[in-house]
């Protein structure tokens, strides 16, 4: 059921279009003005690219666009037919079918690491061999404590020196500082677009950046964009809350973790036609998390550890919940929507223990709606939009 | 005859425990084989490897996902039912997306005394050697509070000895397969290698010197039309190695966390015990979660060169990330490297089901082999 | 003068061929009963009836399929994978790709000039174009299943079916139906899909020309025509691609005769 990109009458939406756009056909033009490529897992630190005046090209996210414009099938069947699971995450699948079909932006060398999934860790080692192209491994830690900050730091600090190396090119500490205080910047703001979230009414609705609210911060960080973009939505946010103009708000919603980017209607029926607005996605919460800029590799790893990773979903369990506790409570939640993504073996098996512990600590309801994030033909729409409805009528 | 302990075992493993248990000593559970065993050992308390069982998956679904891989599944099914009850600890670490769920639902909904998940380094470097230490560490001490009793370096250092003979008994009992008609066929190897991780050290080491030096005198010679190596994710299931035995082929080597990577390596006993662990349990030959992944596909095809086999036959549990991207991979290196090994690529269930089609799939391969 | 047999018992039909020297003397093809092991008796003896013979007569028998184990009267068992292989490389010397399509798998075959099986692949737990996949499809639209692949060639414009899997594909023919969506333009879909399916399989195991295609579907010539749209080779298909099973356990029946002779 491949459907256009829902679009709403919003600047924000028309802006956070834009950015996307340019954000990709930058990745696409490299070549043409001398600028390296390098393949990144999802949400690993594009910081360490702009560092070296590289350009990011993360596929997973990218196979999430071309959901959205409903292309993204081919590549889905591409990696199936070459030999990669049905089973396996069909964000993981279009990654490979990116490589496999020739159609991305060649890489000049890959980072990759373990979270969010290991099918993501084999493929993007895949992706190294296919295009036979230096290969840097960031071992993330499991754990989240000082112990592990300092050992992504060291990580990061070898993932430098790894493409620095790559592309003979000269690492300049002056640079990295550059980045990291831009870094932290739209760390700020976003966390300030997050706080405008909070306000009841909410004066933004989720459809209009897809989802993504995280998307600048993750993978501009490090840019002037990612600092004006979020600067302009903020700023759009207060005008809505100080002339009244803020879309109508009947229920709160946490919608969990991953919004699906091939069906994102169901956004908009939540949004538009039950007035329920979803305030805050899972996987774009981010505590306030120290950042300095005289320290920026510290910085950088407490930022991917600390708030990058964790909201996914991925574990620890215990770790999680207490994410889940926080946003709840934050923001005023009436109901959890979690989206089931099947591809994803963490996600699918956080239900419960989500589940119970909302309903025990809180009496929130939650409703799980089994699904896929990218691939349409798992995307029952008609029994989904039944769920929703039962859902509501629940809640009534 | 000489296996009949070893069946005995597995037909009661939990028996094992209790016996133990009888002694008012106390029994760890550890899942995933990048758990030091050798630091339970040296608490005095059993280290008892986690495993499944043949039972339908009622719980295990509703506390986890069907698109958990089942075993992770089944294990979960036997706990919620209280199977390991009789565990006073369990310890397992970050292996896989599919274990780390595991371990969640055991926290939130099991009552084990003691819980531990390591956090679990993607690769072998001096940071990381250094960080697995510190995490041992934290493991030591719990498991000290645990038994109440302090680990000294002698005692670890004894363990490790201890281990390190099972280990090279193990290897030597393989060694024995390199032959034309192996005196012990795939299946049995699974049976001796499986009972060690039930079994006090000390008695499995006597048992093994027996098994070894009845072997060398052994008869009764096994030969198929195929030397067949089996490579792939958790397999602990004598019945699936029957399966392609009986189907023509020979089982002479295998690249499994159940078989020969679970003992290809030893401990170092030399220096600082803990720091010795976290380098050997940081081994790429373990599991091929780790970096760089081509550590384990050289191990992979050394075995097979050593073993001179035919064929490889590749088995995932289906939805197991990790073994079903590491078929791709695989495919891609033997190309690569223009080396003519065939591979069947299978995908299973942790407990044996759709026999027809798995023996079809097997049989024909072997046919293509011979 | 060699006689020898193959009998080939699916989980749909059960075939004997009887093989004198390298000439087809006569073949059966009867539905598989409750009993695999009674069929495979009553096959044989349509086929030796039809060759006028007697059990005796024949030399060797090698049994294929999935019921090749119950044939009381096979002196080997046989994949099915390696007898389709050799049966068509036999009926068309230069092929080196099968695809078999049966009652209830689907196998994408590599071989060499020989015969001999390279590589292949099965569709796991999954009817997508099997025989027992068209059943339900002709049924859910009370239609003849040997009429599927001749009107879905009338087909004026292919409806989207997006899932190969028999349940949600047949929940989708459902829809479409109630919709009033033309049953030719439905079974154009339905053939898309499998087609799909199908390639997706042949790539597991890389394709080489030439291409053939085996099994009861490949009388389905809606199906055969997508297929060969997406592999972009024109497959060779017996006159009676049912039997080319049975033909391949035949040969090897040959082969194992001329061995023990040896």
């Amino acid at each position: 059921m491949a459907a256009a990109i829902p679009q709403i009458d919003s600047v924000v939406q028309k802006r956070y279009m834009e950015l996307v756009a340019n954000f990709f056909k930058s990745a696409f033009d490299a070549r043409n003005v001398g600028k390296k490529v390098v393949w990144m897992a999802y949400f690993l630190p594009s910081e360490l690219c702009y560092t070296l005046d590289a350009v990011p090209f993360y596929p997973e996210i990218y196979g999430g666009v071309c959901a959205r414009m409903g292309i993204v099938l081919k590549y889905i069947e591409a990696a199936e037919s070459f030999g990669y699971p049905r089973e396996l995450c069909s964000a993981t699948k279009s990654a490979a079918g990116l490589a496999l079909s020739g159609e991305a932006p060649p890489p000049d060398a890959v980072l990759s690491t373990q979270p969010v999934c290991d099918g993501g860790m084999k493929v993007h080692e895949f992706v190294a061999v296919r295009y036979k192209c230096p290969h840097f491994f960031i071992d993330m830690p499991y754990s989240t404590d000082a112990r592990a900050v300092e050992y992504l730091k060291g990580e990061l600090e070898e993932a430098l020196k790894f493409l620095a190396e790559s592309f003979g090119a000269e690492l300049s500490e002056e640079r990295l500082k550059e980045v990291m205080e831009l870094s932290k910047r739209a760390e700020e703001l976003h966390l300030e677009v997050n706080e405008l979230r909070r306000k009841k009414p909410s004066p933004l609705l989720s459809i209009e950046l897809f989802g993504q609210y995280f998307f600048p911060c993750s993978f501009l960080g490090g840019t002037q964009a990612a600092v004006d973009f979020y600067a302009f939505v903020a700023e759009e946010a207060r005008r809505r809350l100080r002339e009244g103009d803020v879309p109508e708000e009947k229920y709160r919603i946490l919608w969990s973790p991953l919004v699906p980017q091939s069906f994102l209607s169901i956004l908009q029926w939540l949004e538009l036609e039950y007035k329920a607005k979803i305030v805050m996605e899972m996987v774009g919460y981010a505590p306030k998390i120290e950042m300095d800029a005289a320290e920026p590799l510290e910085s950088l790893a407490r930022k991917t550890l600390e708030a990058r990773f964790p909201s996914l979903g991925n574990g620890p369990g215990v770790f999680n919940l207490d994410r889940y506790r926080k946003v709840v409570k934050d923001y005023d939640i009436d109901a959890v929507i979690y989206f089931a993504h099947w591809g994803c073996r963490t996600i699918c098996s956080a239900v419960k223990m989500v589940k119970d512990m909302l309903r025990e600590e809180f009496d929130i309801p939650m409703l799980v709606l089994d699904g896929d994030i990218f691939d349409p033909r798992n995307n029952p729409v008609e029994q989904a939009r039944a769920r929703v409805e039962e859902f509501f009528e629940m809640l009534e | 005859m000489m296996l009949e302990r070893v069946r005995e075992v597995l037909d009661g493993r939990e028996a094992v425990a209790r016996s133990w248990k009888e002694q008012g000593k106390k029994v760890v559970g550890w899942i995933c084989p990048y758990v030091p065993e050798e630091l339970i050992h040296a608490a005095g308390m059993l280290p008892f490897r986690v495993m499944g069982a043949p039972v339908t998956i009622v719980k295990g679904d509703a506390y986890l996902y069907p698109n958990i891989c089942t075993f992770n599944r089944v294990v979960l099914e036997l706990a919620l039912g209280g199977r390991y009850d009789f565990l006073d600890g369990i310890v397992t670490a970050n292996v896989c997306d599919h274990i780390r769920r595991l371990y969640d639902a055991w926290h939130f909904f099991v009552e084990t005394p003691f819980k531990l998940i390591l956090s679990l380094p993607h690769k072998v470097s001096e940071n990381a050697v250094a960080f697995f230490r510190d995490e041992l560490s934290r493991l030591k001490s719990d498991l000290e509070k645990l038994a109440g009793v302090e680990i000294s370096d002698a005692a670890l250092k004894n363990s490790i000895r201890t281990y390190n003979r099972a280990r090279e008994l193990l290897r030597r009992i393989y060694g024995l397969r390199r032959e034309e008609e192996a005196p012990i066929s795939g299946a049995e190897a699974l049976e001796v290698v499986k009972a060690g991780m039930f079994l006090p050290k000390e008695e499995y080491v006597a048992l093994l010197e027996e098994i070894f030096e009845s072997l060398k005198r052994r008869d009764e010679r096994y030969e198929g039309s195929a030397r067949v190596m089996i490579a792939g994710s958790d397999l602990d299931d004598p019945g699936f190695v029957k399966l392609i035995e009986d189907s023509g082929g020979l089982v002479v080597a295998d690249d499994l966390c159940t078989g020969s990577r679970y003992f290809w390596e030893d401990v170092d006993v030399s220096g600082d015990p803990l720091e010795a662990l976290a380098r050997r349990y940081l081994s790429p030959v373990l599991c091929a979660r780790m970096h760089p992944y081509e550590a384990h596909i050289e191990h992979l095809i050394k075995m097979a060169e050593d073993f001179n086999v035919d064929g490889i036959i590749f088995e995932a549990l289906k939805f197991c990330d990790i073994y079903g991207g590491e078929y791709p991979l695989l495919r891609e290196w033997l190309k690569e490297k223009g080396l003519d090994i065939p591979v069947l690529m299978l995908d299973r269930e942790y407990v044996l089901s759709g026999v027809e089609q798995l023996k079809t799939r097997i049989q024909a391969f072997i046919e293509s082999l011979s | 003068m060699v006689l020898v047999a193959g009998v080939d018992i699916g989980s749909l039909t059960a075939k004997a061929l009887i093989l004198e020297d390298s000439k087809i003397r006569a073949y059966a093809i009867i539905p598989t009963g409750v009993d695999s092991e009674e069929t495979s008796k009553k096959v044989m003896n349509i086929a030796l009836e039809k060759a006028e013979l007697r059990l005796e007569d024949i030399e060797y028998v090698v049994s294929t399929g999935y019921g090749r184990v119950v044939v009381p009267f096979a002196n080997k068992n046989i994949t099915e994978i390696s007898c389709h292989a050799k049966g068509a490389v036999f009926l068309f010397p230069s092929v080196r790709t099968i695809l078999d399509m049966g009652g209830q798998d689907c196998k994408a075959i590599r071989c060499d000039a020989s015969g001999k099986v390279l590589n292949f692949a099965m569709n796991d737990k999954c009817a997508a174009g099997t025989g027992r996949f068209f059943e339900i499809m002709a049924e859910t639209m009370e239609l003849p299943l040997e009429e599927l692949g001749r009107l879905s060639l009338e087909a004026t414009d292919a409806a989207k079916i997006s899932s190969a899997c028999v349940v949600f594909a047949k929940s989708e023919v459902l829809t479409l139906l109630r919709r009033g969506v033309d049953k030719k333009n439905i079974l154009a879909g339905i053939n898309e899909a499998v087609a799909l399916r199908v390639f997706a399989l042949l790539n597991r195991v890389g394709i080489e020309k030439d291409f053939a295609i085996t099994g009861g579907i490949a009388k389905n010539i809606g199906v055969v025509r997508k297929v060969e749209e997406k592999v972009g080779l024109k497959a060779l298909i017996a006159e009676e691609p049912q039997i080319v099973g049975a033909l391949g356990a035949a040969l090897f029946a040959k082969e194992a005769l001329e061995q023990v002779k040896k």
